[in-house]
């Protein structure tokens, strides 16, 4: 059986030998471990709305993904999956360099609300 | 984790996040606000420019135009992203858009020094000019199209209906379309779509579906790699460009027409699927509703097995066979004649009318009316257009919420050129229906209901002379209603009862329908056959129910009788339509056969499956549709029965006495003696409680008319087996003196029950009182 690279390992068990303690659901942190990727629980996240500016809403809601922070070459955008459809992003800001960084979908799905309150 | 970190992990100014995703996103960075002249992103805002863009609009997406040049506007946005800001401002200004970065705070301070502070709080409200800009009644003013005053007296009616200006102007006369749309190209600075004569794909309309289009008065013209043109009569608002995006990802530049343009160009794309729904849509959602088909193959089993069962009884037993078919007729009248007595007796208790008083029709708020619809099915009429116009530009309605929809017949070029030369206001539109088969009103009637954009939709004839109220009357009744009732009907009577003796006759008859056994029908909660006008509908409850069957020449009462079984309800309102009685017996025959005939079609469409009609109308309603509906039967053994003892008086015919044993001698007796004379008693009261005193008398010598009618039953009959879908025209315009008299408010009856005794009709009535329905044209069926 082939296996795309960028599909998620059905029988990789994330638990064996990893934080038993933490709350955050391990499927996000499995993916990053798997993946090499960075890992947030979003526990410290401070919105912003003007970020939506560079993920619009729809493609936040639709990949699952939030935008972190921006700094002068750098988007963090949060992601629950390992390789989200941000192409419109990357279309628009050519230069800018974007890292991803996975993190619980519950808790992207937390901030999508919290974050279309406030708009 | 901060959302903008800058070295120190603080959130940055909206100054420097907006400076930097201008440069993230390869844009340019405009400062607006004049004291910071020394920014080297400073851009001065050009005044002109700015105005490109409403207010509110600027508002509400958070823009501005801030430059113009070389066909490029340059606009000022806070999410330079927002594509449907960046639609709309290229659509609004008919320019290309070069977006600009700004701050948030910067843009509002900017649109405040442009606009002024904040006065429109929707942007759903947004009248589409800026205040600046030239108001359309100075424009029109200006330009000699309309006086002061006329501006004047049109604020007063826009403030009073909520209309807009130049519909005011549009409907009164003042002015004309062509006037309105310049002043509205002038308004708006937007361009006028000049496309006459042009050719118009009609794959290119259709790339918006009709029924949005219509909504959205609309309709695409053209289209190219990049952008679809569209006609529209109201300047592109946000909630359009929104709707449009569902059907094109292409630019949207809009250019401003008539509706009357609007309305031709999706009519004529449009043209050949509205006839062919007017004439099948109801046979093709429900078949068994449709009287296409005369009668179904289980009908004919049961028809052809009676007769062969009669036959063989006529051969093995004619005498007993006889007395059977005697006394079951005899049965028959008793049953119809004991209903119309209970019909009677239910009536004085049941005040059908839904009260409405002149205080509740003056307090209605204009502003809240509805837009009407009224449909008038014409063919070969163009001398009653004159009265027609008069009377319905006469009635107590907003012309600016009046739909009038003429519907003439493709061949009829008299009536459609007499309607066309008489220039009448945009209230009034003429439809052609395209010439197909069968050509009857009630496709007229479905052809018009696709157009209508009425919440409520009311048929006229072109000789109907509604009460000058009888529009606000019925709004005021449905706000009364309960949900279930869907139509309203208004009475009808005639403006020439007293021209012979056949009017008066005709009059009495209305005035039992209506005054006495629709009021007993309602409290019966019996299936209600509607009259042919006057009929007030809930447009899209009439809609959903498949509107009228075109194949059906009583297509009114049909649908009266579908609406009963689908859970609605009709109610009468206290208002009247005068009508011109037929004066001619020929013209009357062929009226009345039609009638007869169409209940006949009714009756066999809504008896193929009677076991479902008895669980939709109830025992009650499915007894009342046997002796109403059925009834009409009678009309075509009368004669036997007259014939029968005409003979028996001259010969004493041994076969005939044989036929009727004592126990069915003395029924029919009864039948003869007293159900006659409770017959005749009915339309002396009718008359009476209408208050036509005068006609009573005449009502005496009414026997003679069933003679007619038995005429007419049986000229329908044979009609319907050789020519069932034959729509038999009625001449109108055949009263003495000519023209009809206006329309006139009609006193208000007291209300109440009818102060009558009950009786007992020996013949039935009903389908000779069924109200007047009018023609589109005779055909030879399919």
């Amino acid at each position: 059986m082939t296996r795309d690279d960028s599909t998620p390992d059905r029988d990789f068990d994330p638990d064996a030998g990893l934080h038993e303690e933490s709350s955050v659901p391990v499927n996000a942190l499995a993916l990053a471990l798997r993946y090499g990727m960075r890992y947030s629980g979003l526990r410290e996240v401070e919105l912003d709305s003007r970020l939506l500016l560079y993920v619009p809403l729809d493609v936040c809601e639709r990949e699952t993904v939030l935008p972190l922070s921006v700094s002068k070459e750098l988007l963090e955008v949060a992601t629950a999956s390992p390789d989200p459809d941000i192409e419109i992003v990357r279309g628009r800001f050519p230069e800018l360099e974007i890292e991803l960084v996975l993190a619980p979908t519950e808790r992207i799905a937390e901030l999508h609300d919290a974050l279309k309150a406030a708009v | 984790m901060a959302g903008f970190e800058d070295g120190d992990g603080a959130p940055v100014d909206d100054s420097t996040f907006y400076r930097r995703l201008a440069h993230h996103a390869g844009l340019q960075f405009a400062v607006l606000e004049p004291d910071a002249s020394s920014d080297p992103d400073f851009t001065e805002i050009n005044p002109l420019a700015s105005r490109l863009l409403t207010e509110e609009l600027c508002r509400h997406f958070h823009m501005l135009p801030i430059a113009y040049r070389d066909g490029v506007v340059a606009v000022a946005f806070c999410d330079p992203f927002d594509k449907l800001a960046s639609e709309l401002a290229t659509a609004l200004t008919s320019a290309e858009v070069q977006p600009v970065l700004a701050e948030p705070g910067d843009v509002e301070q900017a649109i405040t020094r442009i606009f002024g502070p904040l006065r429109t709080p929707h942007f759903e409200d947004l009248g589409p000019a800026p205040q600046e800009s030239p108001r359309v009644g100075d424009l029109l003013v200006a330009n000699g199209a309309v006086t002061d005053e006329q501006v004047e007296a049109a604020l007063l009616e826009q403030e009073r209906t909520g209309s807009r200006l130049g519909e005011v102007l549009l409907h009164s006369g003042a002015i004309r379309e062509t006037d309105l749309i310049d002043a509205l190209v002038e308004q708006f600075q937007l361009p006028a779509l000049d496309i006459e004569g042009g050719h118009i794909d009609a794959d290119v309309v259709k790339t918006i579906p009709e029924p949005v289009a219509r909504e959205l008065r609309m309709a695409p013209v053209a289209t190219d790699e990049t952008t679809l043109y569209i006609a529209v009569v109201d300047p592109i608002n946000t909630a359009t460009v929104q709707r449009l995006r569902e059907f094109t990802d292409k630019e949207i530049v809009g250019f401003l027409a008539p509706l009357s343009q609007v309305d031709e160009i999706l009519e004529a794309t449009y043209r050949e699927d509205y006839s062919y729904l007017a004439t099948d849509d109801l046979r093709e959602r429900s078949p068994e509703n449709c009287a296409l088909r005369v009668v179904t193959t289980g009908q004919k089993i049961f028809l052809v097995t009676i007769a062969v069962v009669t036959i063989i009884g006529f051969v093995l037993a004619s005498t007993a066979t006889a007395v059977a078919l005697v006394g079951l007729a005899s049965v028959f009248y008793l049953a119809a004649s004991l209903y119309k007595f209970r019909l009677i007796y239910k009536a004085l208790g049941n005040p059908y009318e839904v009260a409405t008083s002149e205080a509740e029709v003056d307090a209605l708020d204009e502003l809240t009316l509805p837009v009407y619809s009224i449909l008038v099915p014409l063919y070969k009429e163009a001398s009653v257009l004159p009265a027609l116009v008069k009377a319905i530009e006469g009635l107590n309605y907003p012309k600016t919420k009046l739909d009038v929809l003429l519907l003439c017949e493709d061949d009829d070029d008299e009536t459609v050129l007499a309607i066309e030369a008489m220039d009448l206001p945009p209230h009034f539109r003429l439809i052609v229906v395209p010439d197909s088969q069968p050509k009857t009103k009630p496709k007229a009637c479905n052809y018009g209901l696709m157009l209508a954009r009425g919440d409520i939709t009311v048929i006229f004839d072109a000789e109907d002379r509604p009460d000058p109220d009888q529009l606000k009357k019925v709004v005021v009744a449905f706000s009364k209603c309960h949900h279930e009732v869907i139509c309203v009907q208004a009475k009808l009577s005639y403006y020439n009862p007293d021209q012979n003796l056949l009017t008066r006759w005709f009059t009495t008859e209305y005035s039992m329908w209506f005054e006495l056994l629709l009021p007993g029908l309602d409290a019966d909660g019996a299936p209600i056959p509607l009259g042919g006008t006057s009929n007030h509908f809930l447009t899209e409850r009439l809609r959903e129910l498949g509107a009228w069957d075109p194949f059906n020449v009583t297509e009114d009462a049909d649908l009266g009788i579908r609406l009963h079984r689908a859970g609605y309800r009709t109610a009468m309102v206290d208002s009247t339509t005068l009508e011109e009685a037929n004066s001619d017996v020929k013209n009357w025959i062929r009226q009345r056969s039609r009638w007869i005939k169409g209940y006949i079609q009714t009756y066999l469409v809504h008896m193929r499956n009677p076991l479902l009609l008895m669980r939709q109308a109830g025992f009650a309603g499915f007894l009342s549709f046997q002796l109403l509906i059925g009834g009409t039967f009678i009309f075509l053994l009368n004669p036997i029965f007259w014939a029968l003892t005409t003979l028996f008086f001259f010969t004493h015919a041994g076969f005939i006495q044989a036929m009727f044993p004592t126990f069915i001698f003395y029924l029919a007796a009864f039948m003869l003696f007293v159900g006659n004379f409770v017959f005749l008693y009915l339309n002396v009261a009718g008359s009476i409680q209408k208050g036509l005193f005068g006609l009573a008398k005449y009502a005496l010598i009414s026997p003679l008319y069933w003679g007619l009618m038995s005429i007419a039953a049986w000229k329908g009959f044979i009609q319907l087996v050789t020519n069932p879908f034959y729509w038999e025209k009625t001449e109108h315009g055949l009263h003495q003196g000519g023209a009809a008299p206006a329309a006139a408010r009609v006193p208000r009856a007291e209300g109440g029950p009818p102060p009558m005794s009950p009786g007992r009709a020996a013949a039935d009535p009903q389908a000779a009182a069924a109200p007047e329905r009018e023609l589109a044209t005779p055909v030879g069926g399919r």
